[in-house]
Formats: structure tokens, sequence, C-alpha cells
């Protein structure tokens, strides 16, 4: 059994962007030497801009898609930084929590 | 926040709105050069052009005063764009349209702005698309640039030390101070913007105006989908401005909110030339006897054939000579036919082949249909073929080899050319029978199944997908009952020679390549009993009386060409022998028809129109005339291809039968009944919609700024690789089409007008729609689009204003007294007008 002490607290980082945006968030995770990211593409909600439908038949760039990342704190505050920087101007949000790994190798730390 | 490479990576990646979406010559097709911009207002999109790249939005106010003298704009459609922008005085219309025209502006809107160049610039600029241009061959230079495999930035920054145009540039030692900058893309970049002391804030503005001097290599480097090649351009950029002594730019400005007068009297006019269009094409509508058509045609159970063809402009010519000359019923539908594909063709890698805003799914390979034997014969002669025009390549471009290749083959080469200047067609027809000679054409067909790998590419659809995308297809195009006995599928492609911006005539919807291939794997789909019975769960019945056959329309020439004949079974032979004879027939009307829109082809059918009766002679000569342009290897406007579009019409073809809509019009069949939950109908909004609106703009703005938002006239063009095109031997990559697509001999073909979208169904469902799709209710709520619609029809017909209001037609219409309405559908059909006059707009 694992208790939660003997976890690697990390930084989560969340990121709802339209599909044209979401190669130029996948760069700043690489930039930011993340070590991995999942995406979901095709999610739906509703947002200050109004409801965002899911899969689109037609169209994959204007669908919204999930991303999200965990990185050591220390690298996270350059990453939120950036993020916020691509998200001035184009529809998206971020959030950011605190999380906690069991193989903190994965994610970059020794 | 301070300055590191991840923040000024993100502002990069941030800035890359101001670099237009472009395509290769390949896979050209048309885009929004102001994409990024569409989170604005169309005005301020306008205005931020202007300041930024002294771009022009709108027409020069000369060209709409032209068009309000000769009765284009009326005085009612200028009140009436004058009173939805409240202008003072809009009290007293009249005054205000009196007191608008005595304050003419001559100052063509953004040409107040000029751009500020001088030679350092210039010199910089010509470095950075030197070495892009380098960096982004693709073999067509005889020499590779070395070092690519580090990047732009990287690559330029080991070669740059023995350029000797930078050191007369820089000078020597300015030269040698290349080896100091920092090895990454990233830490220049960062080095650089610090030393320059710019503000971390202000890097956006100032890397949206660093891509706005190059936004032809910008956007060849943004298309590759690496970043770091994008923070290399800048670093490029910046560095250059650095060794060069009086290199440096002026930090840019942000955009005047103040706006442009000039822009302001453009938009009034712009909106005052689209209402004027709007009436006339729902004046037209008007017109049809189906006004309470609610049912799509596509059921009716007298067609002898139903034919579903692509919802491109030229579609609407075909379609309608096609039933007017016998009992058939056409569909209109996206040319991709619904299908996310990537195609292997015979011999070939596989391509995507749906939209580019559609992500290829599967891929699907065409393979051999004959004996083994055969098909490996076929597959050497092919292979040998290849590997000659790869030698006559290489002989051409190595530095010693093209005297002796002259001497070898000048002796054929040199009639070859002689007969394509006098006689094209003829030298078409031999060019085609040497093909035919040295690769004997194949049977094919289109292997769907994953049990079949095709040349190790991912192949193939399973059952249940085959299922899935061919009853997308069937409900989006609103044909899921009354099947004809014979149903076509039809895509469409082009046919010019010497043509790099050949794919822009092609499908769209394809990525610009031919339609055909989709139309056949459809095919494949729906003639297999196992999808139809899948289909049939979901209600959708397919009598095994009924048989599908795909089609393809080429549109240079208005032939239509049946695919895969063979396969059809004997009892519907005779059926699509008349559909044939049906197509040949439209075709030859249709071919009639454009000649008078073609330059000079008018002239030429007269002289080789002999014998027959004359209407007889006229169809005879229109498709001779038509089959040189396109064989015509110094033909500058082999066919129009999508000049003029104006509109989509979505609704049932009741809706739109029976007219003549020019050509101008893209038509979506959609069936309101039989789509209550609004499925297909958001499909059709945030897919084929989104498509026509980049469409229109990419013909809008080539139209209205040639100069910095098309390609240059096609005699000076010097093709670069597969990448695109520059007027001359160097200088930035254009992008647009060329100035031939929008224009000839100084006159104006494509009419500018932004889309309009005119929708048959309940504004209710339309609007929950909109709500759900935010990219739609942008372009709609900016101004991007003008979207009418109606539940019934024309008595129902209502504007959904930008505010998201819904003003009635009958309310707001500008036609009732404005024009003659016979004259009216002259100009409103014929935008194209006949080119042996000229009378139509001169073009600055």
């Amino acid at each position: 059994m694992m208790g939660r002490e003997r976890l690697t607290p990390m930084t989560r980082i969340e990121v709802v962007v339209s599909g044209e945006g979401a190669g130029a968030v996948k760069d700043l995770f690489t930039a930011a030497q993340a070590t991995g990211f999942t995406t979901v593409s095709n999610v739906s909600g509703l947002g200050h801009g109004g409801y965002h439908e899911g899969r689109l038949l037609f169209n994959d760039v204007d669908s919204m898609s999930l991303l999200f990342t965990v990185v050591p704190d220390e690298r996270a505050d350059d990453l939120i930084d950036a993020i916020g920087v691509l998200l001035e101007d184009r529809p998206g949000v971020m959030f950011v929590s605190q999380t906690a790994v069991s193989r903190p190798a994965y994610f970059g730390r020794d | 926040m301070s300055i590191n490479p991840i923040t000024v990576r993100a502002r990069a990646l941030a800035a890359v709105d101001a670099i237009p979406p472009t395509f290769p010559l390949s896979t050209f097709v048309a885009a929004n050069p102001l994409h990024g911009m569409e989170r604005h207002t169309f005005e301020d999109a306008a205005q931020i052009a202007a300041t930024t790249t002294g771009a022009r939005a709108y027409l020069a106010e000369s060209d709409y005063r032209t068009m309000f003298e000769s009765g284009r704009i009326s005085d009612i459609e200028l009140r009436a764009a004058l009173g939805r922008r409240g202008t003072p005085g809009s009290a007293d219309p009249e005054r205000a349209v009196a007191d608008f025209l005595d304050a003419r502006s001559d100052d063509p809107p953004g040409d107040a702005v000029q751009r500020r160049r001088d030679p350092h610039a210039e010199a910089v600029d010509g470095q950075v698309a030197k070495w892009c241009a380098a960096y982004l061959d693709q073999g067509q230079a005889a020499w590779e640039m070395p070092h690519r495999e580090l990047g732009l930035y990287g690559a330029w920054r080991r070669m740059a030390p023995r350029d000797p145009s930078l050191r007369r540039l820089a000078g020597t030692v300015g030269r040698r101070r290349v080896r100091d900058l920092p090895t990454s893309a990233a830490g220049a970049l960062c080095a650089l913007v610090v030393r320059r002391e710019l503000d971390e804030t202000d890097l956006t503005r100032e890397f949206r105006a660093a891509f706005r001097r190059l936004p032809g290599w910008s956007s060849a480097l943004a298309r590759s989908g690496n970043s770091e090649d994008l923070v290399g351009f800048l670093a490029l950029l910046l560095a250059l401005e650095e060794l060069i002594p009086g290199a440096a730019a002026p930090h840019s400005t942000a955009v005047d909110p103040e706006v442009d007068p000039a822009i302001t009297r453009g938009s009034i006019w712009q909106d005052a030339l689209e209402l004027g269009y709007r009436d006339q094409l729902l004046g037209l509508l008007e017109r049809t006897t189906g006004a309470d058509a609610a049912a799509p045609s596509a059921g009716t159970p007298l067609a002898e054939a139903q034919m579903a063809f692509c919802i491109d402009v030229r579609s609407e010519g075909i379609r309608r000579h096609l039933e007017a000359v016998g009992p058939y019923d056409t569909i209109g539908f996206a040319g991709f036919f619904g299908l996310p594909i990537r195609i292997a063709a015979l011999e070939a890698e596989p391509v995507a082949s749906c939209p580019v805003i559609v992500e290829p799914r599967a891929t699907v390979g065409e393979v051999a249909d004959a004996a083994p034997d055969v098909a490996a014969r076929r597959h050497d002669r092919h292979q040998a073929v290849e590997a000659a025009w790869e030698a006559r390549h290489d002989a051409k471009v190595e530095p010693a080899a093209p005297f002796a290749f002259a001497e070898a083959a000048g002796w054929v080469l040199g009639p070859s050319a002689a007969l394509n200047t006098v006689a094209p067609r003829a030298a078409s027809r031999l060019a085609s029978w040497m093909r035919r000679s040295s690769v004997p054409p194949i049977e094919t067909r289109m292997e769907l199944h994953p049990a079949a790998p095709h040349d190790g590419a991912p192949a193939g659809l399973s059952t249940d997908e085959q299922i899935s995308m061919a009853h997308g297809a069937l409900v989006t195009m609103g044909l899921t009952s009354g099947f004809a006995p014979l149903v076509v599928m039809c895509g469409h492609r082009s046919a010019t020679t010497n043509n790099p911006f050949a794919a822009a005539l092609d499908c769209g919807a394809c990525a610009g390549k031919a339609g055909g291939p989709n139309a056949r794997v459809l095919v494949e789909m729906l003639n297999d009993p196992a999808v139809r019975a899948g289909l049939a769960v979901a209600d959708i019945v397919i009598e095994p009386s009924t048989w599908f056959v795909a089609a393809e329309h080429e549109t240079t020439t208005d032939t239509v060409r049946i695919a895969d004949r063979r396969h059809v079974p004997v009892e519907h032979l005779a059926a699509l022998d008349r559909l044939e004879a049906a197509l040949e027939e439209a075709g030859a009307r249709l071919a009639a028809e454009r000649l008078g829109e073609l330059p000079g082809a008018e002239r030429e059918a007269a002289a080789h129109s002999t014998g027959h009766s004359p209407g007889t002679a006229r169809a005879s000569a229109a498709r001779g005339v038509v089959h040189r342009r396109s064989g015509d290897w110094a033909e500058p406007v082999p066919e129009w291809g999508l000049a003029g579009n104006a509109a989509v019409v979505v609704g049932p073809r009741d809706l739109t039968a029976g007219l003549d809509l020019g050509r101008r019009v893209f038509l979506h069949s959609y069936d309101s009944d039989g789509d209550v939950d609004g499925v297909a109908l958001g499909t059709i909004l945030t897919g084929p919609l989104v498509v026509g609106h980049w469409i229109s703009s990419q013909y809008y703005f080539s139209s209205v700024d040639p100069d910095r938002y098309g390609a240059g006239t096609k005699p000076l063009h010097n093709v670069v690789g597969g990448i695109g095109v520059l007027e001359g031997p160097g200088g930035d990559l254009r992008i647009g089409l060329p100035l031939e697509s929008v224009q000839f001999a100084g006159r104006r073909v494509h009419e500018p007008l932004r889309l309009l979208a005119v929708v048959q169904a309940p504004r209710e469902r339309l609007e929950m729609l909109i709500g759900r799709n935010a990219a739609v209710a942008q372009l709609l709520e900016n101004g991007w689009i003008r979207l009418v619609a109606g539940s019934n029809g024309n008595d129902g017909w209502a504007e959904r204003r930008r505010d998201g209001t819904w003003v009635p037609w009958s309310a707001d219409r500008t036609d009732t007294t404005a024009h003659d309405a016979g004259a009216t559908l002259a100009m409103a059909v014929t935008p194209r007008g006949a080119m042996t006059d000229d009378d139509t707009t001169e073009v600055e």
C-alpha cells in the first residue's frame, strides 16, 4: 500500500483550446521539457463564449481539444507563462493544479 | 515576465495568426488570407491589415463609384447600407446618400498607409527569402542546402559565414559575427530581442510585423507544422537586422484605434453591393414554383437517375443543363462525399482527399483489377517511364548536362515544342496517345477492406466504418429514401496544361485533388450488400434494383466520364447509355454557354463554326474551343474556376431548380423535414459553409488587392519546387490566386462579395446550432458571412444581423424599385460578362 506522503508533488496543467491551436500547445509542452502529455480531441462543453460542440463530422480544426501535462514544479512557471501568452488572443482556457505522481522519473525528476 | 526561450517561443506561436494560410501548389486550396483575424469584425481586420501592411480589404472608391454610375449599386442599396450603419443624417435617408456621395474619398482604403520600406529592409528581406527558398526546396535545386537537419536558423548559421552576399551587406567583420550567435533558434531569438531592448509584452506585435514582411515564406514555414522553423525565421530576420548596418527596423506600433475614413466608406459601399446581390438572388428564388417545397427532389420517383455533384459553383451549370435535357434529379454535396480518407492511386503515394479542415482517418488504395502478369508488366513499364522522366529532369538541372541533353534530345523536343505552340489540341492528343502507348491503361478498383494492405500504407475500412461513412454521406445530402434505379456520385476535376495552379481548379473539398476517386470509394461502399444491410438497420433501405455509379466532371471541357462501367449490371446499361448521352448534350450546352466568358473564345468558335445549324455548329465549335484551351500550354485562362462565386444555398433542389444562377452559387442539398434534430445542418454549417467561406475569401481578397493577396501574373511566375511561385527571380513567395483567376486584360472578372448563405431551415434550429458552434457564430457576428434563412422559402426569408436579431427580408429588401427585373437578372448571373465587350469594371 502506498500512502499519499510517498508520492511526489508536481504541477498539472490542462488547456482547452481549438483544434487549430492544439499544435502550438504541444510545442510549448515539448519546449518546457514535459516528458509527455495527453490530448483529447473534439471535446464539448460550455465556455464564456458559448457552447462548443464536440465532434464535428466535417471539421477538425474548429472543435475544441483538451491537452494536459504534468511537470515538476520548478518547470511549471515558465510553461504557465508561455501558455498564458498563447491564449492572450485566441479562445481557450488553462487550469493549473497540484497533483502527485508515483513515478517521478517518468516526469523528468530523478 | 522575463524573456526566456519558452516565452519567446510562445510569442512567436501567438503571432502566427498574422500569417496567411497557404498550401503547396500540388494541393492548392482556397483559404482566407485573413483567417487569423476572424476573431475581429471584418472592418477591424481591414483596419489592422491596412495599418500593418497597407493591404486593402475593399475596392477603391473609384471602383464603387463606377458601379454606382452604371447602376450595379443603386441609391436604394446605398441608402440601406448607410441606414444599417446609423450614419449621421440617416433620419433623412436621401440626404444621407447625397452627403455620402459628396464626401468622396479618392484614397483607396489601405493605400493611405504605405509600407515603410528602405533599401536596408529590402536587403534583409531578400536575404531571408533566399535562405527560405534554399531551405524549403523540395528537390528542384541542383544542390541541396547543406545542414538542413539543423533547421532553418541552424543551417543558415552554418552557411552564412561563407555567403559573399552577406559580406557585401554586413562587411567582413559583420559576417564573422554570425558565429557568435547562439546555436539554437530560440536562444538566438531570445538574445536578439534582449539586445534590441524589446519589451516582452510587445513581442507578439513585433513578431507579427516580422511575419507580415514575408507572408509567403513565413506561411510556407508555418504549414510544415514545425514551430522551430518559425522561431528560426524570426531569429534569422532579427540577426540580419543586427548584422547589416542601418537595417534595424523601427519598433512596430500599435494599430491606430481611429478607423481610417476610407475603410468606413469602403465598408458602406461593399454592404450596398452585397445587399444588391442578396436581393437579386432572393428575387430569383422567389420565381421558383416550389415556394413551399419541403420534400427533397431526391425523393421524386420519376427520375431515371439521380446524380450527386459537388457543391462547387461550377456544378450548378452542368446540373441545370442535365435537368433540362432529361428526367434526371441532381443533388449537391461536398465533393469528397463525406469520406475523411487518404487515397493511394495506383503506383502513387497516399494523399489526403478530404477538406483541409478534416483530418484523414483511413487510407484507401487503388489496386490493379487485372491478371497478375498484366499488372506486373504495367508496373514495370510505369517504373521505366518514371526513371526516364527523372533522368530527363536530372539532365536539365545538372550543371554540365543541359548542352549534351539538348544535343541528344533536341531533335524530338524542338518539334514537340513547336507542335504545342501551333497546334495545342493535336499536341495534347499526341501526348495522350504516347502516355497510353508507353504505360497502357489498366482496369483498377478501389480496395476498401483492411484485408488487403496497399504497399505498406495503413489500408482499409472495416464494414462498420463503411456503414458509418455511407450513412453520414446519405443523411447529409438528404438522400435517405426514394432511390432511383441509377444513382451517380459525380466528383470533379480540371484538365489544364503548364499550369502551376492546376490544383486550384480541382476539387477544394478533396484538398485540391480530383474528386472521382472519392466517388468511386463511396459507390463501392453503397453497392456492397453488407453496407446496405447496415444502412437498412438505420432505416435507409436501398432496394436491390438500385445501382450506384461513379463519375467525374471535367470542368475545363465539361466532359463527364463514367467510371468502372464494367461493374454495372446489364439491366442498368440502357439507362446508363441514355444518361451518358444526356451528359454529353448537357456538357455541350454548358461549353457553349461558357464561350461568352472565356477571353477570345467567341471569336475562335466563330472561326471554326461551319456547316450544321447555327445552334449545333456553336455547340460543336464550343467543344473544340474548350478542348483547345485545356491542352494549350500557353493558355492563361483555360477556365474561370470559381470566379464569380457569391453565395451558398442550402435547401432542397426545388428551391433553385430551373433557375440560371450563373455558376455563382454553391448548392448544398438539405431536407429540413428529415433533419429535425439538426445533425445534418450542423455538419453543413461547420463543414461546407466554412469551406465555402474560405473559397469566397480567397477570391475576394485576390480580387480587391491582387498585389498583396494575389499570386501575380502567370507569365512572370517562377515556380519554386512544389512550394509556390515567385513573381520574377526572387523575393517573397506569392500567396493567393494568380491574376488570371480574377481579372483579364485589366478587367475585373471576379466581383468581390463576402459569402451569402441562404438556408431553408427553421430559424430556431439555426440559432440552436449557431449557439453550439462558436466558430460559426464568430464568422456571422463579425461580418465575414451574411446569413439569410427561412422555413418556408420565399415568403419567410429573414437576414440574421450581426447582433443576432432576424430582420424579415420583406421589410428590408432593396430591389422592389431599384432595378428593372430583367436587367437585374442579367447583371446578377453573368458577372464575368461577355469578354468581347469592355463594360465591366476597369481595374486601376
